[in-house]
């Protein structure tokens, strides 16, 4: 059994690490020191509608620069960013903010790989545990009578083949 | 005699497990078979956006003015919808044609203009400058423009009074080509 829990621990080891490299974003953001946000704040939370991969405060399109604009004419509105995330979502879609809506059918984009992870972890475990039945067992004594059964039976074979 | 010893040697030989496929296969099919499951549906969802020859998917738009318009009750009445932006470089060869059309042709024909990925007050200076007076609304949430399949704009969408998508045009219009889509629109 000794070795069994072994590889299972590190399984779960890997499983942690991996749940906290998931969640370690959104840890390092919520002690990140709340100040004022700034334009550049707000407007690197936010994707470039047009073009893939850019946040809205290093873009260099002109619906960018548009809408850094609005982050500081909102912002000086006193809205909060998560307001003006919500607002740019409903002008432009979910796309702004590079994440699948938590509904409908993108809520599969959510659900995938926490399943994946899952079934993967369940498939290792099931793997170990396959492993350690099908392991040849440690050698034993066998038991005096057993052998003694053994010999008689190939003693009585031998002579029915002299025979 | 050989067949005694042979009934002796199966005796001893050890039951063999019986031979099939490993059991982490059937669960890696399966999750290989979701991931092309999906897949296909992206590309699927992807190529079901080619209107043109199909019915128009229906929309509503907010104009700029406080008014809506859905596109199910412009029905019997040929509309030429089109897709610009205030940022886009070439939208502004074609909004006086499109306007003077748009006149010439008034209670045959309905124009839409659809503000694709935009700000309002950039939208609403852009419209004043060139004298836009047919009806025009922003895109909420890009969503007219996933149902039509935009590549970009502008873009010019033509439905016939039965709210089919006779055809479409990427880039800017000429004079002659609008002349041709409006004469096809009217049945001439």
């Amino acid at each position: 059994m000794k070795n069994v829990v072994a590889p299972l621990r590190a399984v779960m080891v890997a499983a942690l690490f991996v749940l906290a490299l998931v969640l370690s974003p959104e840890v390092a953001r919520a002690q990140e020191p709340q100040g004022t946000p700034t334009v550049n704040d707000v407007a690197g939370d936010l994707y470039c509608p047009l073009c893939s991969g850019l946040t809205v405060d290093v873009c260099e399109l002109e619906v960018c620069a548009d809408m850094r604009e609005v982050i500081a004419q909102r912002l000086a509105a006193g809205e909060s960013p998560e307001q003006i995330q919500a607002y740019f979502i409903e002008q432009y879609g979910q796309k702004v903010v590079a994440q699948p809506a938590r509904s409908g059918f993108d809520l599969l984009a959510w659900v995938i790989p926490f399943a994946v992870l899952a079934g993967a972890l369940l498939m290792a475990i099931a793997w170990l545990r396959s492993r350690e039945r099908s392991a040849p067992r440690p050698l034993s004594m066998a038991p005096a009578a057993a052998t003694d059964d053994y010999s008689a039976r190939l003693e009585r074979d031998l002579q029915r083949l002299d025979e | 005699m050989t067949q005694a010893l042979e009934q002796t040697l199966e005796l001893e030989q050890p039951a063999r497990a019986a031979p099939g496929r490993p059991w982490w296969v059937a669960p890696t099919l399966l999750v290989a078979l979701a991931v092309l499951a999906l897949l296909a549906y992206a590309v699927f969802a992807q190529n079901r956006t080619q209107v043109v020859g199909g019915p128009a998917p229906d929309f509503t738009l907010q104009t700029f003015d406080g008014e809506t318009v859905s596109l199910s009750e412009l029905r019997g009445r040929p509309v030429v919808v089109n897709f610009w932006a205030s940022w886009c470089p070439t939208c502004d060869e074609e909004m006086a044609l499109l306007e003077a059309t748009h006149q010439r042709y008034q209670g045959e024909v309905v124009f839409i203009g659809v503000d694709h990925v935009d700000t309002e007050a950039k939208a609403r200076a852009y419209l004043e400058q060139y004298g836009i007076t047919y009806q025009n609304g922003q895109d909420l949430g890009g969503r007219i423009a996933d149902a039509f399949g935009l590549k970009g704009v502008p873009e010019t969408f033509f439905i016939d009074e039965n709210g089919t998508v006779i055809g479409m045009h990427t880039s800017v219009l000429s004079q002659a080509q609008l002349e041709g889509w409006i004469a096809m629109l009217r049945n001439e």
